[in-house]
């Protein structure tokens, strides 16, 4: 998910979460996280819904 | 270095994820941590990456740590690759110092050569994991945190999973999350959740 509610871009959370755990340089976050983001590219045809804005980071669905 | 988990609760909503958690992750230690979907084993991994914070309790660095935070090396729950990259890209884009060739070099102890240059959209559920597992490895890490890291993997592939990690892993603190143990990890510590 690219929108957020608030009419907000967002950055794919699992993505989010990965660059920041690995300290992902930020000229490759630019490129490869927020660019997409902004221009609305999707990640996957499945890829799922932004599920940590319901509080739960795997959405409730596993562990 | 020892990270120091004391009384750790955390709730989404009403539901109450962990409840009193103590437990000790020290250095050269690796920990099995199991349960059905929904006994918190994501969450206690995302605790300990610093990704969620506790709601009660707390969660300590102890020993001779002068940072702040802990530098992780991760195999997510699902996956967060750049679906559009390759699987060597995958793993040289999020550190500046690991090249294409020496991500390539790693990846081809776990995958086919020709599998590693193809944007990892394309690739099953079991190499994609392979890709999750070489590039947590490949950064300088305090802690090893792996979430479901064999899923949809053959027996042959996870044990050849298993060896790659315990050849690169060296002293550092070894955290994974699965249902169920599998007989590679039998001697790991374990930590049941329910």
């Amino acid at each position: 998910m690219q929108r957020s509610s608030g009419g907000r871009f967002r950055v794919d959370p699992d993505l989010r979460d990965m660059a920041e755990v690995f300290h992902m340089p930020f000229s490759a976050r630019l490129r490869y996280l927020y660019l997409p983001a902004l221009t609305g590219k999707k990640r996957r045809a499945d890829a799922p819904e932004e599920s940590e804005s319901a509080g739960q980071p795997d959405g409730g669905q596993t562990s | 270095m020892t990270i120091e988990l004391e009384q750790v609760g955390k709730r989404y909503g009403d539901r109450q994820v962990l409840r009193e958690l103590t437990l000790d992750v020290s250095t050269d230690t690796c920990y099995a941590v199991t349960g059905e979907a929904g006994s918190g084993k994501t969450t206690l991994l995302r605790l300990l990456m610093g990704l969620e914070k506790p709601d009660t309790g707390r969660i300590r660095l102890l020993g001779d740590y002068k940072y702040t935070w802990l530098a992780c090396g991760a195999v997510f729950e699902r996956d967060a690759l750049i679906e559009e990259l390759s699987a060597v890209r995958n793993v040289s884009v999020i550190r500046k110092l690991t090249s294409d060739k020496a991500a390539r070099e790693e990846l081809v102890k776990l995958l086919p050569a020709e599998r590693t240059e193809i944007p990892v959209c394309e690739l099953g559920r079991a190499e994609r994991r392979a890709v999750c597992i070489v590039r947590a490895l490949s950064v300088p890490a305090d802690l090893i945190v792996m979430d479901e890291p064999f899923a949809g993997m053959s027996d042959d592939e996870r044990a050849s999973a298993v060896r790659y990690i315990m050849d690169r892993k060296g002293s550092t603190p070894l955290v994974i999350a699965m249902r169920e143990r599998c007989e590679e990890i039998r001697s790991f510590k374990n930590i049941a959740l329910s």
